[in-house]
């Protein structure tokens, strides 16, 4: 991240409209919201994990594998700007566009980041 | 016109669905959503579980992930298919790019889905793809498909008997069998997609692919092989043939969504496509002829594009032959209470709940409100209501509290939304074009948190373009 850019993101943590999960949740059913709400968390946690030792080289195919994945993710749950941001890396991971992609790392992570504190704070009160 | 809409299922009989998917999130939402709606639901998370249980329960529909931690997706849908012939399947990517999918289709995959989840999408491929696998089971089916186009349309088309609806039917009815460019435009929410699948299912090509592919969501840059396709080696990167979605869909039809998104130079070569009907892949030295029919749609005025040089004019006239104008909820006020109705018994069905209908007073309000997210919104309410609540009349006690929040928002004149802090006319006078673009951008991206594509719908350009030009502000 350069420092013009991070003048532009701020550095407070961004508020994720949850309407579009609360919505996705209802229509699977609220007894079943706890438990997919978990299992989101476990598999953003998991590309959280497989992303992080991606970036050193970078590991373009992990990079790639792990972004195709957060694309899913992200946009199922609604958080359009970590799913644009995925989506960006996914094309540059493809591309094998190195200065590019060091420029996303910390974009990514901290918006993988507020996605599950955001989601680890809905936690409780679904069930 | 029938009240039946795309909510009602165009088969009295469910299919059975065999869901491949390795997430564990998605494959529970997926689930949870199919079993909602009716649908017998095996769930596999890797291929070799995938191919046990397809061997033993011969699915309906298979929906399948390409990428799988054990095997590729693509051998195993080939692997099914030279089993079950009759099955569908359903490929699912997430990377909005189609080159797998393309290649799947070619290799006798009924349709692809680009992730997220869309639950109208997901389901109606599900529906189109059961009805379809009858269709091939049936040596008549087709036949009878061609021959009664208005029976299709009643049976897949969306709900409204109001007169704007009647007409839109009749367009289409009266369209869907030629070759004619169908040029969408409307709200979000109001069905662009939708009317777009109508088309298609009512032309002879309906037995062809269908082909979505939304402008606006993939990066300008990699828009053309998209649609266009590559050669192996044409650019860093292509390690392999490409072939496009406009290939993809030959013998069908290409949904451009989104189409005012595109870049100029990719307007230049989508004018060619449509005047040539041919093909010429990034880095390939021979065009390919291909049989498409183009549907296209937008969310903006498109002359209002030409007008502002977004949108080449000749393009606009060569894709602009039968307009279809889809008009938003609050000018449909009747439309309104049949879907509302419509979708209160179906979710209510589907949660073994009983309603006696809207009040009086839920009536009066819904025909007052404006409805900014059109019928997407109105179904997220249903929908609300019906979970929330055990059964009854529906009262305003029981809409969502929000509801009203649409109600009282003013749409508010440019000015007036303008934060006092931010540059005004004077500031900017002095400065180069570059400057004030990017003073214009940072202003409206501070204004929305920060958020690209919340600042980039704002600017009328898409979320690539505005990381364009911000990687570009961070060169020395």
């Amino acid at each position: 991240m350069t420092d013009d850019r991070s003048q532009i993101f701020p550095a407070t943590i961004r508020e994720i409209d949850t309407t579009p999960l609360r919505n996705l949740l209802l229509m699977a059913g609220p007894a079943n919201a706890p438990t997919i709400i978990a299992a989101f968390l476990d598999d953003l946690k998991s590309t959280e994990f497989g992303l992080d030792p991606a970036w050193n080289g970078p590991d373009c195919a992990a990079l790639r594998l792990h972004s195709h994945v957060l694309i899913a993710l992200a946009g199922t749950v609604g958080d359009a700007d970590l799913h644009a941001t995925a989506q960006q890396l996914n094309a540059l991971a493809r591309d094998q566009d190195l200065v590019k992609i060091h420029a996303m790392k910390a974009q990514t992570m901290r918006g993988l980041a507020e996605l599950i504190s955001t989601l680890a704070s809905l936690a409780p009160m679904e069930e | 016109m029938s009240a039946r809409p795309a909510l009602i299922s165009r088969k009295n009989q469910r299919p059975n669905v065999l869901l491949i998917e390795d997430m564990p999130s998605l494959q529970l939402v997926y689930k949870s959503v199919l079993m909602a709606a009716g649908h017998a639901v095996r769930v596999a998370g890797t291929a070799a579980d995938g191919m046990a249980q397809f061997i033993e329960t011969v699915p309906d529909v298979v929906l399948l992930d390409l990428v799988l931690p054990d095997r590729d997706g693509l051998d195993v849908m080939q692997d099914m298919l030279a089993l079950h012939p009759e099955t569908a399947v359903i490929v699912i990517t997430a990377n909005g790019s189609i080159n797998k999918a393309v290649e799947a289709m070619r290799a006798g995959a009924h349709e692809f889905l680009v992730k997220p989840f869309d639950e109208q999408r997901f389901l109606g491929a599900v529906e189109n793809a059961a009805g379809d696998r009858d269709a091939r089971r049936s040596p008549h089916s087709v036949a009878t498909k061609i021959a009664a186009p208005a029976a299709a349309i009643s049976a897949s088309s969306f709900i409204g008997s109001s007169d704007a609806m009647g007409r839109i039917h009749a367009k289409i009815r009266s369209v869907a069998r030629s070759m004619a460019t169908v040029f969408i435009t409307g709200e979000s929410g109001t069905g662009k997609e939708l009317c777009a699948l109508a088309v298609h299912d009512n032309s002879n090509r309906a037995a062809g692919p269908f082909i979505a592919l939304n402008c606006g969501a993939i990066p300008q840059d990699l828009l053309e092989s998209e649609v266009f396709g590559h050669m192996k080696g044409s650019f860093t990167g292509a390690i392999s043939d490409k072939p496009g979605a406009a290939t993809a869909a030959d013998g069908g039809t290409l949904f451009l969504d989104e189409i005012c998104e595109m870049a100029p130079a990719l307007q230049t070569k989508l004018l060619r496509f449509l005047q040539t009907s041919t093909v010429q892949p990034v880095g390939a030295t021979r065009p390919r002829k291909v049989n498409v029919r183009i549907v296209c749609a937008t969310n903006v005025d498109p002359l209002d594009a030409v007008r502002r040089g977004q949108f080449r004019e000749d393009l606009y006239y060569r894709l602009y032959v039968v307009p279809i104008h889809m008009p938003p909820l609050r000018e449909r006020a009747d439309d309104m209470i049949e879907i509302a109705e419509t979708a209160l018994a179906r979710f209510a069905d589907e949660e073994g709940r009983h309603f006696d209908g809207l009040s009086p007073q839920v009536r009066a309000l819904f025909r007052r409100l404006p409805w900014p997210g059109n019928v997407r919104q109105l179904l997220n309410v249903i929908r609300n209501v019906v979970v929330l609540n055990d059964g009854g009349l529906v009262t305003q006690a029981m809409l969502p509290d929000d509801l009203g929040d649409t109600h009282v928002q003013p749409l508010l004149p440019a000015v007036a939304r303008q934060a006092p802090n931010e540059p005004m006319l004077d500031a900017l006078i002095g400065k180069t074009m570059a400057e004030i673009e990017q003073t214009v951008i940072e202003a409206t991206l501070a204004r929305h948190g920060g958020s690209v594509p919340k600042a980039a719908r704002e600017l009328d350009v898409s979320p690539s373009t505005l990381y364009r030009k911000i990687e570009g502000w961070a060169k020395p």
